[in-house]
């Protein structure tokens, strides 16, 4: 009975799926967390950006409108996976873009890559995106952890800050962002003096704060992330310390949210500003007349550039079938001016510069949304793996 | 220099001031719990929930109506003291001449639904509190630099520590509360209002949850689950200290925070364990703890 239901099921499930790959909307998929902690940087801002891509493309490509849905995985794998199983088997979602717990857009991005869907990971923060569960479907906007640990850590050393104090949460991802740190301070000449392992959710960072003050160190490394971060941040003001800090995990919309009091002063490479060219501009100010002035993070840009990219490659391949769109994108050059030197690896890596951005003390800020001064940019050919290095099973295969 | 456990003795000594700071914290809210299951033996475990009210008491008052730190460090705690009466009223007091177990039951429901409705509203990111303007600065004291509002922190909540044990071990109003704990019937033959006495117990007890909350907003996270991830070390101060013993629980509140403060220098790792380490050991060898009398 069940079986001859679920055969039914399939089987007007194909019939039907000609129907709106042909002639329907051309659907997109935001998947994020649209509530959660992460809804911040992701959530409703990425479905902005992406809606504003679309608009800005004309609203239609070969000759069918363009439609954009969102879902909310809430953090939850089981829930991301199942939601974009569903939607990619009911809506024909062509692409998604995958923000959120990293967890959920690789699980995400598996069943994508099973069905033949780009992905386009711009609030994905893992490596794994691009290394090891890459697909061959599957694009990585956002920088990794690795990047924005080495970006902030090697321009720091170069610009004088070269001896360091880390300050890392006792769990695997703070060990492998302190790690990753290290390796970049000590590649450009500097060295760390010394560490503190905290536990998760420590209360009083002010012992860390001193200990570090005590090794002499001229910048104190933040491994941590989240309320951890925020605390020590927090903290770190109340001792006269915010111009030691470096962050390796910190997003615009944590500025803002810590306010520049607080947060003034601390260092940390992001791959995008609003406030850097004209094509930056046009766009937060847009995003930020919407939403009621949060600044953009690199995730929301990372969004519009995504499905911009997308579009233009669709129009150029004159199909949506994955296949030959994923090859137009890779050999198609970025065309929103988001981004500086931006290509795309065989892995699906978006390489771009990156930028060294110190928070404004209230008196530098000229408004609630000039949060940043961007003091140095990193070259992205030198900073991001190689395709050959990232560990994707698909490029390895291709350079054995 | 003279070093101890290889730590410079500056560093220590700048270290150990941290831990008395955060000791000051231990100690305010172990001391109302020994207050509250004293005399109500109730075992408060909405007392992290208290502590949390304070500070988004504090957080509120401020946004809406802008009043002074000075203000809302007393103005916070005696909104959440008149909610502690009216919890007491309403529902502790039910539970009297019960088995201890059913007000923990009813204080942790009551800890849950507070912190749950305070996420829903505020979400899990930490608010902006900003400490007053007149102690925002820090002072060199040579071996380390010192904000002054975590000494001020270390000076008022030793105060009130002080005179809170002095009022009930040392008042004709302590010797009541002490009286009616050994024995009610007793005290209420005397003339006494038991009833309303508990009450305003319960109410004092969640007035220094709230001060400790105020005072921690501009150094922690203003965040709705500040309480729960605090609460459960004071639970293990209170029970190192001996429940319901008054000085026990202020000494082994700030005892527990240097502690905890060396720790964060020898090991950080265990830092947040070492209490209940400790716990394990005190409960090994002196089952009612350092203070407490042995029943």
């Amino acid at each position: 009975m069940t079986l001859t239901k679920t055969l039914a099921a399939a089987l007007l499930a194909t019939a039907a799926l000609p129907a709106f790959a042909q002639d329907g909307p051309v659907r997109l998929l935001v998947l994020d967390d649209m509530t959660g902690i992460y809804s911040g940087n992701g959530g409703p801002n990425t479905l902005r950006a992406v809606e504003m891509a679309v608009e800005d493309f004309g609203g239609e490509v070969l000759g069918r409108p363009i439609e954009v849905i969102s879902a909310d995985h809430q953090n939850k794998p089981d829930v991301g996976s199942a939601l974009a199983q569903q939607l990619i088997d009911e809506q024909g979602v062509v692409a998604m873009t995958l923000g959120g717990s990293s967890a959920v857009g690789l699980a995400a991005q598996a069943r994508a890559g099973e069905s033949g869907v780009v992905t386009l990971a711009t609030g994905g923060y893992a490596p794994n995106f691009s290394g090891d569960q890459c697909t061959p479907y599957s694009f990585h906007w956002a920088p990794t952890t690795r990047e924005l640990a080495r970006g902030v850590a090697g321009a720091v050393v170069e610009q004088g800050g070269d001896s360091w104090y880390m300050i890392t949460p006792d769990y695997v991802f703070g060990h492998a962002l302190a790690a990753d740190a290290t390796a970049a301070i000590e590649e450009a000449g500097g060295s760390v003096v010394g560490e503190t392992v905290h536990p998760l959710n420590t209360n009083d960072m002010a012992s860390a704060l001193l200990s570090a003050q005590g090794s002499g160190a001229k910048i104190f490394g933040l491994a941590n992330a989240g309320t951890d971060l925020e605390t020590t941040i927090k903290q770190a003001g109340n001792f006269g310390l915010s111009d030691h800090l470096a962050a390796m995990l910190v997003f615009a919309n944590n500025v803002q949210a810590l306010g520049l009091e607080q947060a003034q002063n601390i260092r940390m490479a992001t791959s995008f500003y609003w406030d850097l060219n004209d094509q930056t501009r046009d766009f937060g100010n847009r995003i930020m007349e919407m939403n009621g002035g949060q600044v953009p993070t690199m995730g929301h840009a990372g969004a519009y550039s995504g499905v911009m990219h997308f579009l233009n490659a669709v129009a150029e391949a004159g199909t949506t079938d994955a296949e030959a769109v994923t090859a137009k994108m890779k050999e198609m050059p970025l065309s929103d001016g988001f981004y500086q030197n931006a290509s795309i690896q065989e892995n699906g890596r978006v390489v771009y510069d990156m930028l060294l951005a110190e928070v404004n003390t209230p008196d530098e800020s000229e408004g609630p949304a000039d949060i940043y001064e961007i003091v140095a940019t990193i070259p992205g050919d030198s900073l991001f793996l190689s395709a050959a290095d990232s560990g994707c099973p698909l490029t390895a295969a291709a350079t054995n | 220099m003279a070093d101890i456990f290889g730590i410079p003795l500056p560093v220590l000594a700048g270290q150990l001031l941290i831990g008395l700071f955060n000791g000051a914290f231990y100690a305010l809210l172990s001391l109302g719990l020994a207050i509250i299951f004293g005399l109500l033996r109730i075992i408060n475990f909405a007392h992290g929930a208290l502590y949390m009210m304070g500070a988004f008491a504090a957080f509120l008052l401020g946004e809406w109506f802008g009043l002074p730190f000075w203000i809302l460090l007393v103005a916070a705690p005696l909104i959440v003291a008149i909610f502690a009466a009216a919890i007491e009223r309403g529902l502790l007091t039910h539970l009297q001449g019960l088995d201890p177990l059913y007000g923990l039951l009813l204080t942790f429901g009551i800890a849950l639904i507070v912190e749950g409705l305070a996420q829903y509203q505020f979400g899990v990111a930490g608010q902006n509190f900003s400490p007053p303007s007149a102690l925002s600065g820090a002072s060199n004291l040579g071996f380390m630099i010192m904000p002054h509002y975590r000494a001020f922190v270390i000076v008022v909540s030793l105060i009130v520590c002080l005179a809170t044990w002095a009022l009930i071990e040392r008042t004709k109003l302590g010797a009541l509360l002490r009286a009616a704990t050994e024995n009610r019937p007793l005290v209420e033959a005397f003339g006494v209002n038991v009833p309303l006495l508990l009450t305003a117990t319960y109410a004092f007890g969640a007035f220094l949850a709230a001060f400790a909350g105020v005072m921690a907003a501009p150094v922690f996270q203003v965040s709705p689950l500040m309480g729960s991830n605090i609460v459960i070390v004071v639970f293990a101060v209170v029970v190192i200290g001996g429940m319901g013993s008054i000085g026990g629980a202020i000494l082994t509140g700030f005892l527990l925070g240097l502690i905890e403060g060396l720790t964060k220098v020898i090991y950080p790792e265990a830092s947040n364990i070492v209490v209940f380490v400790i716990m394990a050991i005190v409960l090994f060898f002196r089952p009612s703890g350092l203070f407490g009398k042995t029943a």
